[in-house]
């Protein structure tokens, strides 16, 4: 009847079981068969009932129960132990504000909705094309999308660069602009900060109210965040217009996605659109342009009915549209937010890996104290057990401390996430949005979670293993630790930490050494005394001639400036050269006219050879007459040189046109001097023929100015030489050789500058954590070394016995570490130019730097050690 | 305190006899002649209601007679004032069964 009477207990609540067990083995010798009837619809009562206090207020266990208590008991044993709190906390506020900024930015690229868009789900971009291919498309042809398409309200949208002055006589700057329809902020639903957006019918009538928005960045900027901005004008490429409104903060152009600090209307399109000729024309007779189509869905109406709609209602369009666009072209709706998310997903996880590394070490390092501190209260444990104590509340305590920890390590980390941001912004070249933009809910929801998940990565081994030793081991446990290092696990924990420490500092380190061999290895020449800036005078509508003189004007200015040696103006792009080659189409004299080829070729206006510090091989240079007029001659380099099969190239013919001209057309040159190839950062060189004057009308160019000595304190000049001459002409993207070269190497400066900080980050991190687990290993074996101190060791014996046993596993770790970055520096050396996968001094550097570290880590605690004083311990026993 | 509705017959009857001294689950069913399957879960819902509280048994007593020790039921305030009531409502009632005795 036993085993049947414990079968049926099992439907009891479980706190109930013993009294009820005991209450029935007093009922059943009384009647055994008839009884036992009775004891499941008991037992079965009992459970219905639960909840209620079967005997005198005994509460039910619920496995939250009394969770206050934990979280009390954890915060006083936090506060006896302020060394151990501060070491955890720190170490995982490293890894959580790290994972936390790299998140911030990740989400900031990615996972953001548009700003100030409302109900952004139902925004459709329109596009005519075959799923791979845009085609431009002409004003009337929105005209007709507009009509045609009823399933959606369909605005139109023109990026371009616009001029932008808030005043006469003030100078200009080159903004991002957008060219829009009337009804585009009306499509897009947003609000404007202040004043209105445009009417709907704004953009019909050409010049009838020339109106501007402005965005929130601009109204800061170059109004002062005048509240009454909705009175002022401003001068967009050379016209004034009214300001009606501020866009809200944040605010990009969709469908692109561009930052855009203007908005106009197409009743004042002739202010960017130019005809074949190069005159203003209206929108209208502009031809195909690039314009880009944002639609939003009328409701009921989704997203797969106006696609089929479009299909079918835009027939009629693409057949008038006849050669200009190929088979299968058709009107096609798409999702406004076309996120393929495969490449954002590996893009994220990419971003994501470092710092997640960071967050593991941090990990392990706190695993390790929570675990060497859970060790040493194993009495604490076993104590509790015997009172009764499930091992679930304890393990429930060691995971509330952790996730108390864990959330202090978060509240930090959001900390230096906000420094660490800055920091990287400040180092890094590349713009990064601004700090109060990229920490958002999500963010913060984020690292709430990433401190929750952290914990129980952290909390729930140490936990497990403790609990589990003080039931197995109940009587030994916690009083000595058993060989040189305690546990393995613990070894194993620092091994980890130095392997991954080592990984990070030497990939650093190789990203470091690669990156400074790159810098110096391009074709500028003492980069800190050139200075590079870029000037535009499309805007305003300058004849040929005009726009020769304004050149020529401002060169022989800029170079009589103190301090100048030589001036030159080259193709728009920056001086690295290949910024401002345009192609050209070369034919060789002994060829024909069949045979053309196409050829890098760079304007030379000035004294381009001087101020880019390029020798002469053979011939000479441009004299002053060669720059007047169409070229006659050209300058070539070793490469183009080499391409002439023939003799000695100066004195060759050649004749040359524009990529878009023809051999009637094309003018004949002489060649008239070599000089060399520049070299790329890959080893390659290009044939590059150097012009003296424009082939072809060139508003934009680029100003090169050499000084004697440092450029960066000449700007103020050359700027107030630029405005003797014209000062409607923005002079833009002012930078020095030195720079430039940073500029150009943004994205790699950048990367090293992350993994160095990480790596740096990581050295603390393994330190801090070496430092905690030999300060702790070293509290645990004071009675053993106590011991040795009584028996006649010596202090330093000691010291050297406690420094070598935790100096092992971080030797251990340093040839698992090495290891791996041998490994990832294989595997990125497809991207790292000029390096070989073993970097000796980078290597060494790191692997010094960790151990240098790691021993001074040790040395402080083994210090305690060799002092403690043998009678003191021996009479705790 | 106006009578508990849930009150059944066989409420009433374990009432009784525990006012009647019968204490314990066994004693309570002879008594009254309700089976077991009856009586326990009874017993439990009394208990929830608070009208029965219970207790274990002397340790030693239980020794001594060589058994395990019984859980000892017994009325609350509210439970005797619910069988008064009760035992007013319900006249045919009456006392059906006898004093204990022996204990």
């Amino acid at each position: 009847m036993g085993p049947l009477l414990r079968l049926i207990s099992l439907v009891v609540p479980r706190a109930m079981r013993p009294r009820w067990l005991e209450e029935w083995r007093a009922e059943l010798p009384h009647g055994r068969r008839r009884m036992i009837l009775g004891a499941l619809p008991d037992a079965w009562a009992l459970r219905k009932l639960d909840g209620v206090p079967p005997e005198g207020g005994r509460q039910r266990s619920h496995p939250f129960h009394a969770l206050d208590q934990d979280v009390r008991y954890a915060l006083r044993t936090f506060a006896t132990g302020k060394s151990f709190t501060l070491a955890v906390i720190g170490s995982l506020a490293i890894g959580i504000g790290a994972t936390t900024a790299a998140f911030a930015l990740v989400n900031a690229a990615f996972f953001r909705p548009f700003v100030g868009v409302e109900d952004q789900d139902r925004l459709v971009q329109v596009k005519i094309g075959d799923g791979g291919v845009w085609y431009p498309a002409t004003w009337d042809e929105y005209e007709r999308l507009r009509s045609d398409l009823t399933t959606l309200e369909l605005a139109a949208s023109y990026a371009t660069d616009l001029a932008v002055s808030p005043g006469d006589g003030e100078p200009a700057e080159h903004a991002g602009g957008a060219v829009v329809s009337g009804n585009y902020f009306n499509v897009l639903g947003t609000r404007p900060a202040h004043g209105r957006f445009f009417a709907p019918d704004e953009d019909a009538t050409p010049w009838a109210r020339p109106a501007a928005v402005i965005s929130h960045r601009l109204w800061q900027r170059q109004f002062a965040s005048d509240p009454d901005v909705t009175g002022r004008t401003i001068i967009v490429n050379g016209s004034v217009l009214s300001i009606v409104g501020v866009a809200p903060e944040g605010f990009i152009n969709l469908p692109m996605g561009a930052d855009v600090d203007v908005w106009v209307t197409f009743a004042v399109s002739d202010l960017v659109f130019r005809d074949r000729a190069g005159r203003p024309t209206d929108v209208r007779r502009a031809g195909p342009l690039r314009i880009d189509f944002v639609g939003r869905l009328l409701p009921p109406v989704e997203l797969e009915q106006a696609a089929a709609h479009a299909a079918v209602a835009g027939e009629g369009l693409i057949a008038a549209r006849g050669t200009r666009s190929r088979k299968g072209t058709s009107v096609r709706v798409e999702p406004l937010a076309d996120k393929d998310a495969a490449t954002y997903a590996f893009l994220a996880v990419a971003a994501m890996a470092v710092p997640l590394i960071v967050l593991a070490i941090a990990c392990v390092n706190a695993a390790s104290l929570l675990l060497a501190r859970a060790t040493r209260r194993s009495a604490d444990w076993l104590v509790r057990l015997a009172l009764g104590a499930s091992r679930w509340r304890l393990v429930r305590q060691l995971l509330v401390e952790s996730l108390l920890l864990a959330l202090g390590g978060a509240a930090l980390g959001i900390v230096l996430c906000y420094w660490m941001i800055g920091l990287w912004s400040s180092q890094a070249v590349l713009v990064t949005p601004s700090l109060a933009v990229l920490v958002d809910v999500k963010v913060m929801l984020f690292t709430l979670a990433a401190a929750g998940a952290t914990a129980i990565v952290f909390g729930l081994g140490p936990a497990l293993s403790v609990t589990r030793a003080a039931i197995s081991r109940a009587p030994e446990a916690g009083r000595f630790m058993r060989g040189p290092f305690g546990s393995r696990t613990r070894a194993a924990l620092v091994t980890l930490q130095a392997a991954l420490c080592l990984g990070l500092l030497a990939t650093g380190a190789q990203f470091t050494s690669t990156l400074q061999k790159s810098l110096a290895d391009d074709n500028l020449q003492d980069p800190a005394s050139l200075l590079s800036a870029s000037l535009d005078v499309e805007a305003l509508s300058f004849t040929e001639e005009e726009t020769r003189i304004f050149y020529e004007t401002l060169l022989e200015r800029v170079a009589s400036l103190p301090g100048v040696d030589s001036a030159a103006l080259t193709g728009p792009g920056d001086a690295y050269l290949m910024g401002g080659v345009e192609s050209l189409r070369v034919w060789r004299a002994w060829e024909g006219s069949d045979v053309d080829r196409s050829e890098a070729s760079l304007l030379a206006g000035g004294d381009f050879f001087e101020s880019m510090r390029i020798p002469l091989l053979r011939g000479r240079s441009f004299s002053a007459d060669d720059r007047k007029g169409p070229p006659r001659v050209v300058v070539v380099n070793q490469a183009f040189a080499d391409s002439l099969s023939t003799g000695d190239p100066v004195g060759q013919m050649l004749r040359i046109a524009p990529r878009d001209g023809d051999y009637v057309s094309a003018a004949d040159v002489v060649v008239i001097g070599v000089v060399p190839s520049p070299v790329f950062s890959r080893g390659h060189t290009i044939p590059i023929v150097y012009v003296p004057s424009p082939l072809a009308p060139a508003p934009a160019r680029n100003l090169l100015v050499r000084f004697a000595g440092e450029a960066s304190g000449s700007v103020a000049a050359v700027k107030s030489a630029l405005a003797a001459v014209d000062n409607r002409v923005p002079l833009e993207q002012i930078a020095t050789g030195d720079q430039l070269r940073r500029q150009r190497n943004a994205s790699e400066i950048d990367v090293a500058n992350r993994v160095s900080i990480l790596g740096m980050l990581a050295l603390i991190l393994a330190a801090a954590g070496l430092y905690g687990v030999v300060s702790y290993m070293v509290t645990l074996r004071e009675k053993e070394i106590g011991i040795r101190i009584a028996l006649g060791a010596a202090g330093g014996s000691v010291l050297r016995l406690i420094v070598r046993q935790s100096i092992v596993p971080v030797l251990v770790g340093c040839a698992l570490g090495a290891a791996g970055a041998v490994a990832a520096g294989a595997l990125i050396r497809s991207r790292l130019y000029g390096v070989s996968p073993v970097d000796p001094v980078a290597f060494g550097g790191a692997t010094l730097l960790l151990l240098l570290t790691m021993l001074i880590a040790s040395l402080i605690p083994a210090r305690h050690a060799s002092r403690v004083d043998p009678i003191t311990v021996l009479r705790q026993e | 305190m106006a009578p508990d509705p849930k009150l059944s017959y066989t409420g009433l009857f374990i009432l009784q006899a525990l006012s009647q001294g019968h204490r314990f689950g066994f004693d309570i069913m002879e008594v009254t002649g309700l089976p077991s399957g009856t009586i326990y879960p009874a017993l439990r819902r009394l208990e929830a209601l608070e009208l029965v509280t219970s207790d274990w048994e002397k340790d030693l007593k239980a020794r001594k007679e060589g058994r395990p020790r019984r859980r000892y039921y017994e009325l609350t305030k509210t439970g005797k004032e619910q069988l008064r009531e009760a035992e007013a409502r319900f006249h045919a009632v009456g006392r059906l069964f006898p004093r204990q005795s022996t204990t």
